[in-house]
């Protein structure tokens, strides 16, 4: 997938070069690019030469779309039952292959399919813990608090002219009543087992993974939109290009956008501040030694806790989102990064009795499972074992 | 290729509706995967797949770059199924194992897939008139009155539409390749 997203970025360079629209620093990334390889020179060429292309395009018209797209429907249509099975371990076998190669100790997990329909609790264990739901407290500007999963849907409160409304679905809602006179802040955390979606009053959406917390203004003025996050966030800013949107994150950084889609993971227990593009453009400050970065979709920049900034140029995306869509996704993940995605949902404490645990997991499981089911998985597949005490969960 | 009907849509905003990412990706996968296996049938039962299994898991995506990855990934995983268990191809077959299916080989594939791929669109998306004329030239390489005749409009309609394709095509592709592909085949 990684080298895929480049694949993709050189495309549309190419196509920007075919087009003339391509910037003096895309320009650059192009000829690198072409510099870099033979191959890449040669592949370039091949594309740019009308010859050659046209013999390529003709075999897209030779192509029946329409008999394709009737056997495609008739079979999406059909309840899931088979087909994504087949197509899935294809993936984990090839994925399997891959790390092998590598040198990896790789062990495969059981495969769930995530699942639209309630998880029924069968069996529970003696010893269980149920997954994190929708659960956050709200504080409003003059201190009171609104513990959110139990409010009842509809107005909450009024922020100046901004109306809080819970809706139906559990989200939250700032709706602007008009200019503000004021600016009042809100700030809404999550405990850890907990998550949150809210729409803020300029109408970017958020959504708060466990044990976070957003502060941000009930109705946004003045010339820039600004918001504080500690933990980890996904953002799908509003555009309007003349406020931009600022994140503080966790006084360590500061996330500049104008409108687009991303992910800040900043809890202090993981080794840096990642920042995750999506869509559009971001600019990433670390506020410690005041280095920028400019991200493009699909990268991610590191902030150490020594000030520096990374780009990783090819983060694993479906990784990245994966609690955003109810999922643990382990990509070469050890066993020790897995335990403190556990510690976050499930509410959990984590303790070693041995040393080491450097054995890397690839899989995909639900976060709607209760613990027990996710400890069965890791230890079919490797040699560690999971003893439940309550919260406590010890690693032998 | 003709004017695409209607499909059965499923109920997603529209970038990410079945229907449409089919539109945008599925000739330039089949194009990717038949590089990939050399087999053109093939290649289209893989893409379909690809397709189906997508749909069924649709709910999990929440960008199109991930639907892509996903698209590109799916097909390339059953491609290399094909070449190693079943050696279809006998040019394949001949080389040693997968030593011609570096991640380079992979990865210049897809590149060669997007660009041809967005190209085709863009030609694929002009208005239907001058888009029939355009391609009986361009992938037919037929004559001016062949057109004509096939068409049933006169010759001048034929120039007409021509002269309007090359401008609404130089808005999406400007006058790089395309037109040059154009004048080479005396258009």
């Amino acid at each position: 997938m990684n080298q895929q997203n480049e694949a993709f970025q050189q495309s549309q360079f190419i196509l920007k070069h075919l087009r003339g629209e391509l910037s003096m620093a895309e320009k650059n990334e192009l000829d690198a690019w072409l510099g870099s390889n033979d191959n890449n020179r040669i592949l370039f060429e091949e594309l740019t030469n009308e010859v050659l292309l046209k013999k390529e395009l003709q075999f897209f018209d030779s192509i029946e779309t329409e008999t394709a797209w009737q056997k495609i429907a008739a079979q999406g249509k059909k309840p899931a039952t088979i087909v994504p099975i087949k197509t899935n371990r294809r993936w984990w076998y090839a994925a399997a292959a891959v790390l092998l190669l590598g040198g990896f100790l790789t062990y495969r997990l059981a495969f769930q399919q995530p699942d639209k329909t309630p998880i029924v609790k069968t069996t529970p264990e003696k010893n269980d813990v149920a997954p994190g739901g929708n659960k956050a407290i709200l504080t409003l500007a003059d201190g009171s608090t609104i513990i959110l999963d139990n409010a009842a849907n509809g107005n909450l409160a009024e922020q100046g002219n901004t109306k809080v409304i819970k809706l139906d679905d559990g989200q939250l809602a700032y709706n602007a009543g008009g200019i503000g006179s004021e600016v009042v802040y809100n700030t809404i955390s999550t405990p850890r087992g907990g998550q949150y979606q809210l729409t803020l009053a300029d109408g970017t959406k958020v959504w708060l993974n466990a044990a976070s917390t957003l502060r941000f203004p009930a109705t946004f003025s003045g010339t820039e939109r600004k918001v504080e996050l500690t933990g980890e966030g996904y953002f799908e800013v509003a555009k309007n290009a003349a406020m931009p949107f600022k994140i503080d994150v966790a006084g360590k950084g500061e996330v500049e956008v104008l409108g687009t889609h991303f992910n800040i993971n900043s809890y202090n227990n993981e080794p840096a501040i990642n920042t995750t593009l999506i869509e559009g453009s971001v600019k990433v400050t670390g506020l410690t030694l005041g280095k920028t970065v400019v991200l493009m979709p699909g990268q991610q920049t590191q902030l150490s806790g020594t000030g520096d900034i990374s780009i990783n140029r090819n983060p694993d995306i479906e990784s990245v989102l994966a609690w955003k869509n109810e999922k643990f996704v382990f990509q070469n993940t050890d066993l020790k990064s897995i335990m403190r995605q556990l510690e976050r949902w499930y509410d959990i404490s984590v303790s070693y009795e041995g040393n080491g645990y450097t054995d890397e997991y690839v899989g995909i499981i639900s976060r709607n499972v209760n613990i027990s089911q996710i400890l069965k998985m890791l230890e079919k597949t490797s040699e560690a074992r999971f003893q439940i005490n309550g919260k406590n969960i010890i690693v032998k | 290729m003709s004017e695409l009907p209607i499909g059965v849509l499923d109920g997603k905003p529209n970038a990410f509706d079945t229907r449409n990412l089919f539109d945008l990706y599925y000739t330039r996968l089949c194009y990717f995967a038949h590089k990939l296996i050399g087999n053109k049938e093939a290649s289209e039962d893989i893409v379909q797949d690809a397709f189906v299994a997508y749909w069924k898991k649709s709910a999990d995506f929440d960008n199109e770059l991930s639907i892509k990855s996903f698209l590109y990934l799916t097909v390339k995983n059953a491609c290399l199924n094909v070449i190693r268990h079943e050696q279809v191809v006998k040019r394949f077959a001949e080389s040693n194992e997968d030593s011609g299916y570096t991640e380079e080989k992979i990865t210049e594939n897809i590149i060669r897939s997007e660009v041809a791929g967005e190209i085709h669109s863009a030609i694929a998306t002009l208005p239907k008139g001058c888009r029939q004329v355009l391609e009986l030239a361009y992938f037919g390489e037929l004559k001016n009155d062949e057109i004509a005749e096939q068409l049933q409009i006169s010759i001048n309609t034929v120039k007409t539409q021509k002269a309007r394709a090359l401008q609404l095509l130089r808005l999406k592709l400007d006058v790089g390749t395309l037109i040059l592909v154009l004048a080479a085949t005396g258009f």
